[in-house]
């Protein structure tokens, strides 16, 4: 195949993957205005809101976890430590349960615990904090959380200068495949997502499948593989091409 | 399988704790399901079936009642009554299509690292543990492979020998697992596309596993039963990865 071919197909897959990853930051980026407002409309500095004043955020993060083809697991906010008047830990999240419904997830608090949630210490809250930015954390297993393989998009949010916490969504890596899988399947060649620890998020053939680590394949790149950075820069995920053409179940 | 008879059927499928109705159905649809109670066989009676998973008798009437409304099993009266697994039907294959599509490769990754797991160190222990009957066991079962005429029958023939791997193993628990992971992927291992292997493809597979238990190479024997279960399962991702791209042109 020519190479502007091959560069077209890469290229028109990275954006699909971009698009699909600025979608579900745009629906956090919604609920993250949503609680600036709700710290704002507090007024006076000095009074903190109190967690029932995190409530009003629920029928909007249901709608998100209700959106048709969405692929999110749960979503809300969690927040620094301190921040509210009347709680040390807090969270506003809510997620599908096994049966389809929408809970709130119970997370322990308690430190005595042998399942205690400290999410002080978990990437997706500590990265955003240390650095003002947007992250995508995973794919890993929530232990305790949601005891599930998932990836945590996560975002700042800042009121006055001031870290508060972060807005959030945990995917389904289940079911985001589809939409990662469907541009990999238009590459004549093997392709693979990797995140910048060099785990395989997606591919397009069983030779790599998600959650392994492809870094040997990488440490070959120069020589054998494509290996192109996401625009979409929250997610340091790149596209790796390699160059042996795609295998058809049929044809193995 | 082939109409012997399965007198130990039972010892399988043993509860450890009280269990609930859902859990008994379960076991009993899975020992059905994989001709470990064969058609038209008559289901030991309710209170001994009631001791062998450890229920309550009301309990376990519950599980055969349901079972009964799904017409999985009947129930005769009188004399010769009792309770009996009803003649099913194939499973069509596009119902099965649609089960693979509802899976990620990531959950069938997931679903083979466990298999790998249990199926790995069965074989171990069965070639450090297991005896001339087991062999024999399990020689009966790549034989009925071979002379499966349908796909449930070879996919049974399959799904048995793992399961007797196991069984020879001395383990409850692995064996437990085993029939759990067949009842989940060994009908989709049978699914008919381009990429399904031959009967003989699969005896020859088993065969290796079983040389391997009957010299007692227990490292041999794991090693090549985790390789047979990865390739089964790199077949499946691949073939969801086919059903993923026909989906999206």
């Amino acid at each position: 195949m020519a190479e502007d071919a091959l560069n077209r197909e890469l290229q028109d897959c990275i954006s699909r993957i971009d698009v699909s990853i600025s979608n579900i930051f745009a629906q956090i980026d919604i609920l993250a205005r949503e609680v600036c407002a709700i710290w704002q409309q507090q007024g006076s500095p000095g009074k903190a809101p109190a967690a029932r004043d995190l409530k009003s955020l629920r029928p909007l993060i249901d709608s998100h976890l209700a959106a048709p083809r969405s692929c999110l697991q749960g979503t809300g906010v969690v927040l620094e430590p301190n921040v509210l008047q009347d709680r040390e830990m807090y969270c506003e999240w809510r997620h599908l349960t096994t049966n389809g419904r929408i809970a709130p997830l119970d997370l322990n608090f308690n430190r005595s615990s042998d399942s205690y949630y400290n999410y002080r210490d978990m990437p997706w809250f500590t990265r955003p904090r240390s650095t003002g930015q947007r992250v995508v954390i995973g794919p890993y297993i929530d232990l305790y959380g949601q005891d599930t393989y998932i990836l945590t998009f996560a975002q700042p949010l800042n009121v006055d200068g001031r870290f508060i916490g972060i807005a959030g969504a945990d995917i389904a890596l289940g079911r985001f495949e589809r939409i990662l899988v469907s541009g990999l399947l238009k590459m004549s060649h093997e392709a693979f997502i990797v995140t910048d620890e060099g785990r395989v998020v997606a591919a397009n053939t069983a030779n790599w499948t998600a959650g392994e680590l492809a870094r040997h394949a990488m440490s070959r790149s120069e020589n054998h593989c494509t290996v192109v950075d996401l625009g979409e820069q929250a997610s340091h995920w790149a596209l790796v091409q390699r160059p042996c053409i795609r295998q058809l179940a049929g044809a193995a | 399988m082939n109409g012997k008879s399965t007198p130990n059927a039972g010892s399988f499928m043993r509860l450890r704790q009280e269990g609930r109705t859902e859990e008994v159905v379960r076991r009993l649809m899975e020992a059905i399901d994989l001709g470990l109670y064969s058609e038209g066989q008559q289901l030991p009676s309710e209170s001994e079936l009631a001791m062998q998973f450890g229920v309550a008798t009301v309990t376990l009437r519950e599980a055969l009642a349901y079972l009964r409304q799904r017409g999985v099993i009947e129930t005769r009266r009188g004399r010769n009554g009792g309770s009996f697994v009803c003649n099913s039907v194939e499973i069509p294959a596009d119902i099965l299509l649609d089960q693979l599509n509802e899976l990620s490769t990531i959950e069938l990754r997931d679903l083979g690292d466990e298999h790998v797991a249990i199926a790995g160190t069965a074989a171990r222990l069965a070639a450090k543990r297991g005896t001339e009957e087991h062999h024999q066991h399990l020689a009966h079962y790549i034989a009925a492979l071979g002379e499966a005429q349908s796909r449930r029958e070879r996919r049974r023939a399959d799904a048995r020998f793992h399961i007797e791997v196991a069984a020879a193993s001395q383990s409850v628990r692995l064996t437990h697992a085993e029939i759990r992971l067949q009842a989940e992927v060994g009908e989709l291992l049978w699914l008919p596309s381009a990429s399904t292997p031959n009967p003989e493809t699969v005896q020859q597979e088993h065969q290796a596993i079983l040389d391997a238990i009957i010299s007692g190479d227990s490292t041999l024997a794991g090693a090549l039963a985790e390789a047979h279960v990865n390739r089964g399962i790199k077949r499946l991702i691949s073939l969801k990865l086919e059903l993923l791209s026909s989906e999206t042109e």
